[in-house]
């Protein structure tokens, strides 16, 4: 492609519109303190219709950065005269990629316009690749989701508090107002990707079995408690906030766990003594770890273990039989 | 639910059981060289379960007629054999296990009865006596409409003194049954839940008093009877709901007619639940506390299930205390809590099952 130098008056060139705009809005400070510094290193590249109007096909920062300065003219590249638009938004592609990772808002928004000139998610991939675009059809179709997202939900994958997947799950599955106070507690905890996945699941769930119940999810006082106790660290609220949604999500769960961990605290085991019930109470296999250092502190344990094998509690506990707990009720 | 096209297996395409259905049927008809295009055309679907409904297969069974029940591990099988007509249904329920079972679903009706009758013929020769059914991969009567196949099973059944035959069902299509010569080695056998379950869960299936109805009819008909809570949902208000359910089946059949009851909660591979949150939205049975089970299914929360159950056999045991009640795959904790015994205490649950074929359809025991 046969590109031309020129110097072009700032005025003429029109910064709104956007057409092969890539890149995310963000400060323009630094690049501007550079230029006035050192220069404008690369020109921008413009599109220049017979009329002398200029649209920017890549460089939309630095022509702005040079209006902050104040200057009025700005030295730049120009598309040759029979450039396509298809032309111009695969160098305005082309010429990100080729300086940088695009960031995925970045990646989705050069998929979508590319997408008026490309049928298939297969040959849009391709089209993308020989772009610098590493993106598999797989890919293409999620990152064609980005650009529908909320403002919010694109800051927060912007930021990284959300990844990809779970922010097309929050999107498609939840209610505007709720999928907001998604974003805002992953935005505020941060937790780790499973973390994300269980309260998602859970609060989907808890939607689903009480659809009337989405106001109250999140906002709640026992929520809001958890979320704004200054006392608590980020894990712990992290922690508090699952803890107070897995027992909404599995009641009778929480509460036989509970009398379990009550029975066990009653049998106060020797040191070093630990009981594992099954996993999730469904088998009948229960396990007695003994953790000992020394003779005496096996036989103590020893003595301990006989003395277990006759308290009622521990019986109640292996049957996973408890007095007046009625899973129904 | 209605069938819109009927694809035949070019295979199949000349035997007497298609050319009955062909011209009953009167849909648009497309003879074929196997599955593979009903495949392609389903896996494409947006909901390819919705659409294996309306797109009947009449083809062969290239494998085995009778098949021992597939159970699963860890939990005890009844020891049930299968007589395997075809495969998935035309009524639509969220927690059928059919979705997730076949992939993806086809709706298929093997024809060859001539290899099936002949696969019979062995069975009957064995020295045992066998329980075998048609209604596990499929309704057990929603294609006797379109050919009288369950009649000639009743009939090829009430020839022989080893065997039972189990119609298990959630029609009401039993009007051409009630006349034929069963000797009582047909149980027809519903599968019965709440209300509520069967208005919210159960598309396009028979109200729970028409069930209960037909059941009296055939009663009334001589034929032993059978019943199926299964799946058991638990959900809030189900308890009395439930126990409702079992006083208004007493209400319509007599105890002592019924062969076997059997109780289940509802279990499912995990894979099931994307099925019924993308095809019933409004569905929430897939959100109890379920954990997963010992064979990788999800299952309620074993406390859970021991409850529901010893509410139910106690309202079972109050209106029949001989009736045969047992569980589909659970262990001997759930047994031992439940039922205050273990299969094996009673000789094994196939055992149990057989001795109750035995005194109600009166088969021949000289093995047992």
């Amino acid at each position: 492609m046969r590109f031309s130098f020129k110097s072009i008056l700032l005025r003429s060139i029109d910064v709104k519109d956007a057409r092969f705009r890539i890149s995310t809005q963000g400060p323009i400070d630094n690049l501007a303190a550079a230029i006035d510094r050192i220069g404008l290193l690369y020109p921008p590249i413009l599109y220049e219709a017979e009329d002398g109007a200029c649209i920017v096909v890549a460089g939309f920062k630095r022509v702005l950065a040079c209006r902050m300065l104040g200057r009025t003219g700005i030295e730049a590249r120009i598309m040759p005269g029979d450039a396509s638009a298809s032309d111009c938004l695969g160098v305005a592609i082309a010429d990100n990629t080729f300086h940088r990772q695009l960031n995925l808002i970045e990646q989705s928004i050069a998929l979508s316009k590319l997408s008026a000139f490309y049928g298939d998610g297969v040959e849009l991939s391709q089209a993308a690749k020989r772009l610098g675009m590493e993106v598999n059809p797989g890919l293409v179709k999620k990152l064609l989701r980005i650009t529908a997202l909320s403002g919010p939900l694109q800051q927060a994958i912007l930021s990284g508090a959300i990844p990809l997947s779970i922010a097309l799950g929050l999107d498609a599955i939840f209610s505007p107002s709720l999928a907001k106070r998604l974003i805002a507690v992953f935005e505020q905890l941060r937790p780790t990707l499973n973390q994300q996945k269980d309260i998602l699941q859970w609060v989907q769930d808890l939607v689903r079995i009480d659809p009337a119940g989405d106001a109250a999810l999140l906002s709640d006082e026992a929520c809001r408690g958890v979320l704004t106790d200054g006392d608590l660290d980020r894990p712990r609220k992290i922690r508090g906030l699952m803890d107070i949604l897995r027992r909404r999500r599995f009641p009778v769960m929480a509460a036989f766990g509970d009398q379990y961990r009550q029975k066990m605290r009653k049998l106060s085991l020797p040191q070093g003594m630990s009981m594992i019930p099954p996993e999730d109470f469904e088998a009948d296999r229960h396990r007695v770890v003994l953790d000992f250092q020394s003779l005496e502190q096996l036989e103590i344990q020893i003595a301990g273990l006989h003395a277990l094998a006759r308290d009622p509690d521990f019986l109640s506990m292996i049957n996973k039989d408890f007095e007046d707990f009625d899973p129904l009720h | 639910m209605k069938i819109s096209t009927l694809y035949i297996d070019s295979d199949v395409a000349d035997l007497p059981e298609t050319k009955a259905i062909r011209d009953k049927m009167k849909v648009p008809c497309r003879v074929v060289d196997g599955a593979g295009h009903i495949h392609d055309i389903l896996s494409n679907a947006p909901d390819p379960e919705g659409l294996a409904k309306t797109v009947l297969y009449l083809t062969r069974n290239r494998g085995a007629f009778v098949r021992d029940c597939p159970g699963t591990s860890h939990y005890t099988c009844c020891g049930y054999r299968i007589l395997h007509i075809g495969t998935f249904c035309t009524m639509d329920c969220a927690y059928c296990i059919l979705q997730s079972y076949f992939h993806p679903p086809v709706l298929q009706y093997f024809v060859n009865h001539g290899d099936l009758f002949a696969a019979l013929d062995r069975l009957f020769g064995e020295n045992t006596v066998t329980r075998i059914g048609t209604g596990e991969f499929t309704d057990s009567l929603i294609w006797d409409d379109i050919l009288p196949f369950s009649e000639r099973l009743i009939r090829r059944f009430a020839e022989q003194k080893r065997a039972v035959l189990e119609l298990k069902t959630k029609t009401v299509n039993i009007g051409h049954l009630l006349p034929i010569r069963h000797q009582r080695k047909t149980i027809l056998a519903w599968s019965l839940n709440t209300e509520t379950i069967i208005s919210g869960e159960e598309r396009r299936t028979t109200k729970l008093q028409a069930r209960l109805v037909a059941a009296s009819q055939a009663q009334a008909k001589g034929y032993p009877l059978a019943f199926h809570f299964d799946p058991i949902i638990i959900y809030p208000g189900c308890e009395t709901d439930y126990l409702f359910v079992i006083d208004r089946l007493f209400q319509s059949v007599d105890p002592s007619n019924v062969v076997w009851i059997s109780l289940g909660t509802l279990r499912f591979m995990p894979a099931l639940k994307t099925v019924i949150e993308q095809r019933f939205p409004r569905s929430a049975i897939a959100c109890g506390e379920f954990v997963k089970g010992l064979d990788g299914k999800m299952r309620y929360f074993k406390p859970l299930r021991i409850a529901m159950y010893r509410r139910m056999i106690d309202r079972i045991r109050s209106h029949a205390p001989d009736v045969l009640i047992y569980f589909c795959m659970e262990d001997d904790e759930v047994w031992r809590k439940s039922m205050g015994f273990i299969p094996s205490d009673r000789g094994g649950l196939p055992r149990m099952l057989d001795q109750s074929a035995i005194k109600c359809c009166d088969l021949a025991a000289d093995d047992i």
